[in-house]
């Protein structure tokens, strides 16, 4: 029996240290801060210019605010988008009142993941308030690195700051 | 075919296959990329001949504002001039490229193509390439998505990984099936082995009965036969009947001996005065031999072996030590313990073990000597083994034979 235990131990051993030569997103979902989790993708802090899109979409998973960052599924047209709003520190004050179904607005950087699914970082997205719920200034620096004020916006309110000093794209 | 010999053909084999898969596996994987990259490739230039068309036909460049495909993550016209003339986000147009990239494809009617992390940090693969409309010629970069096309290089990884994994498995099995064939054919030869000794012991209590009454009868009337005849060379024929005789008894008792079943007996014995006492009964045949002795070192405590039997065993040593050096030589005892076990290594100078003797010392009736029984070290080996002890022969590095004997001491009193 003893043998027999030794024998699969082994066996174990040479199937784990072959998965481990697997890049680590593959094994765990969603990260921390900006790793981007099996996507590959800077979700936290990279946008770029160039993928910039505006698209109008159902929401088809409402926000999960104990996910990190926090994210909103959206359907347009035959896409499906991850919409990534920003991290749970900085939107835990936010009320992200989107259901299931709802018409939304976003305008945002477009990317897709090692995991093959689409990414939309976003800029703003339209909220069911009225208001929308604003990340990013022009360039892509996101709200929660300073230098620019984010927030829900009020009508005629001015975005402020947005000197350009996040990570640009080619 | 010989059963270690299919068994080193089936590895061979097995290692051919092993060599032959591994070999397509990292093949298939080192060819993956290229595949991907071809597929892009073709992907560019299908997909910039789209846009070249939809462009020549409306110079406005508007027209491409509806082109999409889910391939590309976006595609831009640039000027000699670098002004951004058309771009998938409407507001870079009209802005300046803030790269130099597009000057060589500008130049000459080359096409670049790289992988390039963008600031969302996907790896996108892009291409630059001259687009010819009828006023001027412009700089078509076109960025696309690689997980699709990627897809064959993960494939392929993926099959290495399960390749390797399937192959280590079924080494493991493999070898795991072979050790426990190689026990039980060990487990076979041992059985077979002990049923040669039950038939031998048959053959001893056969010999016991049937041969060593008469012997005894045979010795006895010539011991008789010697004292009373008064020809000298009568009493010498009568002389040869009895030392044939009691050779007839010593290989009868030696056969008795080693079928006899080895029982584990109380009893301890002070190895150097055995030692001395065994060297004894031959110290006339050594003198007119020319063999002296040297007994070194000493042993602390008794050893766990009856006084009998650790006494014949060191006879059979001796004599064996002697009838090697029949023109003279040393034997040498040397005595130590390591605390648990007591050594005693019996060396002699005369020519030592040949190369197919040390090999099988231990077998029963294996002898090179023309009188010999070959039960000697049989029945020595057997003695020590029964005891929990081990013997070992060697052949000394100046020549000789060293046999040693390892033999556990007995427990101190606490």
């Amino acid at each position: 029996m003893g043998r027999f235990r030794s024998f699969f131990f082994l066996i174990a051993a040479a199937i784990v240290v072959v998965m481990l030569q697997r890049p680590a997103e593959a094994f765990w979902g969603f990260g921390s801060g900006g790793e981007g989790g099996t996507s590959g993708l800077d979700l936290v802090q990279g946008y770029d210019r160039n993928t910039v899109v505006t698209t109008v979409g159902r929401v088809a998973a409402a926000p999960d605010s104990s996910a990190d960052p926090v994210t909103i599924e959206l359907v347009a047209g035959s896409e499906r988008f991850v919409v990534v709003l920003g991290p749970r520190w900085y939107l835990q004050d936010d009320h992200l009142d989107w259901k299931i179904g709802d018409t939304v607005t976003v305008r945002g950087s477009k990317a897709q993941g090692k995991d093959g699914r689409s990414y939309l970082l976003a800029q703003w997205i339209s909220s069911p308030s009225g208001s929308p719920l604003v990340l990013r200034n022009e360039t892509g620096r996101p709200a929660w690195a300073g230098g620019f004020k984010g927030g829900q916006q009020g009508a005629g309110q001015q975005q402020r700051g947005g000197t350009g000093g996040g990570r640009r794209g080619r | 075919m010989p059963r270690s010999r299919f068994t080193h053909s089936i590895l061979w084999g097995c290692l051919l296959l092993t060599s032959l898969l591994l070999w397509f596996a990292v093949a298939n994987y080192r060819n993956a990329e290229p595949v991907a990259q071809s597929i892009l490739r073709g992907m560019s230039l299908s997909l910039g001949q789209a846009i070249e068309a939809l462009a020549v036909r409306d110079p406005s460049l508007k027209a491409l504002a509806d082109f999409s495909s889910h391939d590309s993550a976006y595609f831009s016209l640039i000027n000699r001039q670098g002004v951004i003339r058309f771009h998938r986000n409407p507001d870079l147009i009209g802005s300046r490229i803030e790269d130099q990239r597009y000057l060589p494809v500008a130049a000459a009617p080359v096409i670049t193509e790289e992988r390039i992390r963008l600031g969302t940090g996907e790896v996108v693969f892009e291409t630059q390439q001259q687009l010819h409309l009828p006023s001027e010629t412009m700089v078509l970069r076109l960025a696309l998505h690689t997980w699709q096309a990627d897809q064959i290089i993960r494939r392929a990884r993926t099959g290495l990984m399960v390749i390797v994994v399937l192959l280590t498995v079924a080494w493991g099995f493999g070898l795991w099936v072979l050790r426990l064939q190689q026990r039980d054919l060990q487990r076979r030869e041992e059985m077979t082995r002990h049923e040669q000794l039950v038939r031998l012991g048959e053959l001893g209590a056969v010999l016991a009965h049937e041969v060593r009454t008469p012997l005894a009868g045979i010795k006895g009337f010539a011991q008789l036969l010697r004292e009373r005849v008064q020809d000298a060379r009568q009493q010498e024929y009568a002389g040869k009947i009895v030392t044939e005789s009691e050779r007839l008894e010593g290989l009868v008792t030696d056969l008795l001996t080693y079928t006899r079943q080895e029982t584990m007996q109380s009893g301890s014995a002070v190895v150097l005065e055995l030692v001395q006492d065994a060297w004894e009964s031959f110290v006339a045949e050594a003198v007119q031999a020319g063999v002296g002795v040297q007994i070194t070192g000493a042993i602390a405590r008794p050893v766990a072996c009856p006084a009998d039997r650790l006494r014949q065993l060191l006879l059979n040593l001796f004599s064996n030590a002697l009838q090697a050096m029949p023109d003279g030589g040393t034997v040498q005892i040397n005595l130590s313990n390591d605390g648990e076990q007591a050594t005693i290594l019996i060396s002699d100078s005369g020519p030592g073990f040949a190369e197919e003797s040390l090999k099988r010392a231990f077998d029963p009736f294996y002898t090179t000597r023309a009188s010999g029984s070959g039960l000697g070290l049989a029945v020595c080996h057997k003695i020590v083994a029964g005891y929990g002890g081990i013997m070992t022969v060697a052949n000394g590095s100046s020549g000789g034979a060293n046999v040693t004997l390892q033999l556990p001491l007995v427990k101190e009193c606490a």
